[in-house]
């Protein structure tokens, strides 16, 4: 069961797609299922759709690679195996919304990678796959390094970071980047994997596609596994599985609890393992799985997480400014068994608020582990404290 | 390097890549920013006013992006910056004997340089490293699987 590790001639999607009109190659992404593999689960034909009706001189394919969320690794294995395969998929994608130019924003943290990435790129030049594609068509793609900070990755702050605009400015929406992203051009913003499986949708055929995972998540995702487990790294799951089948796959039953879609996800306590599967319409990530094990703190876990969002935050609204810095301290407090029943309500109480009030992404998921692990957690770790006090 | 103006290279490096893309001036902010702190270790004031008036960004601006980003720096560094990764799967493979055994062997805390200006040592977060913790970064260069001896045995390697 495979589809990112399938056979594959690297320039097969794209003749494919070259073949057909971009509406034919919006339709076949469409029919596929595609969703986002970078954590929102948008439907990809949906977006490329969006990008090429709206109105623009000229528009922008990005390929976000800049994988900041805790435990996820998936697209590092993916630039460095498979950049040829990207490029493809950015450059279908461009034929798909009329697109001359792309760019690769890639973390900071990943500059080791550039030359694989740039080699690639000037390979891809040589062969044809990037440059003259066909007559009246166009593309080419360029690397932007990232210098470090997480909330790039959220796709207007990438838009801003690429821009040379301080972080927040373009955080209210809409507009979305599809019809006023880049330069204020409809651009379409994808994740390394999305791009890869477009490519390779396009070559196979969206049935080939279909036949993996559920009815509303199609296909595959990349998983990166952490934390307290026999063999971690990055696995390709079929959507559906349950956390319990993906433990014992990975060495790691046992688990006390497992953290789905980053310090952004939910905590999934071990009561559950069995009846929750990794899927859009019930536990979604963007590819990480941190799991931990019996004698772990849970609430050691949330305080590194509000450190987390806390150094993250870029500041700009309030909510997430200052929520993130009560949430750190009521965790601070229960640790050091100061807290009481009313602290926490307090702070969940705060969580409601900066869902909805937070200006994006970053600030509206806090609550997300917040809530869940407190919710599972919580209670124990105030008897704890009560027993101590 | 004690000039007090970018280097004609640089500007000249700019100048290439705004006629090669044709797009904004403030778009070029990001690619000039790694360009200069690569030639110089940070970015220097001088450096700042000039890309303000190369990008047409108010120098406010270009203030407020480069300290929001956690690799560029407004201040010169050690010869060598080492970031160790805080975050949680680090966390949990161990990230604190790492810390600990490094400003034992060095003397200076998390945040400093080393008084022989060899080492800037600070935190970042999660580097895509969760399944080799602790991970840290030398100069761009990632080091996985850390323990107290072996973090040491790799920065005797850096002078
Ligand atoms: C705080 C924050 C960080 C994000 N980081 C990433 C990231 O590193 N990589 C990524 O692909 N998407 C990230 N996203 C999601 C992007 O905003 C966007 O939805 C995605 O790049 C779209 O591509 P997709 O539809 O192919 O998933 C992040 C979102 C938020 C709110
Ligand atoms: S929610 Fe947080 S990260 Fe997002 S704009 Fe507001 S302060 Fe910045
Ligand atoms: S948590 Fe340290 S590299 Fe991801």
């Amino acid at each position: 069961m495979s589809v990112i590790y399938s056979d594959y001639n690297v320039g097969a999607g794209l003749s494919k797609a070259l073949e057909m009109t971009p509406e034919q190659v919006i339709e076949t992404i469409k029919e596929s299922g595609l969703r986002g593999r970078g954590g929102a689960g948008f439907p990809t034909g949906m977006k490329w759709e969006f990008a090429r009706r709206a109105e623009g001189d000229e528009r922008f394919i990005i390929c976000n690679a800049d994988e900041g969320e805790p435990g996820t690794f998936k697209d590092r294995e993916l630039l460095r195996d498979m950049t040829p395969v990207l490029l493809e998929g950015m450059a279908i994608a461009a034929w798909a919304v009329g697109a001359r130019r792309g760019f690769i924003y890639l973390r900071g943290e990943y500059r080791y990678l550039l030359p694989v990435v740039n080699g690639a790129i000037e390979e891809a030049r040589r062969a044809g796959r990037l440059g003259s594609l066909k007559d009246g068509f166009e593309f080419d793609v360029e690397v932007t390094l990232g210098a470090g900070a997480y909330v790039c990755g959220e796709e207007m702050a990438l838009i801003e970071s690429l821009e040379g605009v301080r972080s927040g400015e373009y955080r209210n929406r809409p507009p979305y980047p599809v019809e006023k992203g880049f330069i204020n051009m409809p651009t379409v913003v994808n994740n390394v994997e999305t791009l890869i499986k477009a490519a390779k949708i396009m070559a196979h055929g969206s049935g080939w596609f279909r036949q993996y995972g559920t009815e509303k998540s199609t296909g595959t995702k990349l998983i990166s596994v952490s934390g307290d487990v026999a063999q971690p790294g990055v696995y390709e799951i079929p959507f559906g599985m349950t956390i319990h089948e993906l433990l014992k796959m990975v060495g790691g039953l046992g688990a006390k609890a497992v953290q789905v879609g980053g310090a952004s996800g939910i905590c999934i306590p071990s009561e559950e393992f069995s009846t929750r599967t990794i899927a859009f319409e019930d536990v979604p990530t963007g590819g990480s799985v941190i799991v931990f094990g019996p004698g772990r703190d849970m609430m050691e876990v949330l305080e590194n997480f509000m450190e987390f969002f806390c150094d993250e935050s870029c500041g700009y609204c309030t909510p997430c400014r200052e929520g993130n810095v009560v949430l750190l301290e009521t965790v601070r407090k229960i640790r050091s068994g100061q807290a009481t029943r009313n602290d926490v309500d307090l702070a969940l109480g705060l969580c409601s608020t900066m869902r909805l009030a937070s200006k994006c992404g970053l600030g509206q998921s806090v609550p997300n582990p917040f809530e869940s692990i407190m919710g599972h957690f919580g209670d124990e770790a105030l008897a704890r404290a009560g027993e101590r006090r | 390097m004690s000039t007090n103006e970018l280097t004609r290279q640089i500007k000249e490096e700019i100048e290439e890549l705004s006629r090669k893309r044709n797009l904004p001036r403030h778009t070029l902010l990001m690619n000039s920013l790694h360009r200069i702190q690569e030639e110089y270790g940070y970015i220097p004031d001088f450096a700042m006013q000039e890309l303000s008036e190369i990008t047409g960004i108010a120098p406010a601006e270009v203030n407020a992006y480069v300290s929001f980003y956690h690799f560029f720096s407004t201040e010169p560094t050690g010869r060598h910056k080492v970031w160790f990764c805080r975050t949680i799967s680090c966390h949990l493979a161990g990230k604190d004997q790492i810390v600990k055994a490094v400003q034992d062997r060095f003397g200076v805390k998390m945040g400093q340089t080393t008084p022989d200006g060899r080492f800037t040592f600070a935190f970042t977060n999660c580097m895509g490293m969760c399944d080799k913790g602790p991970a840290m970064l030398i100069d761009g260069e990632t080091y996985t699987k850390l323990t107290p001896e072996k973090v040491l045995e790799i920065l005797e390697k850096y002078e």
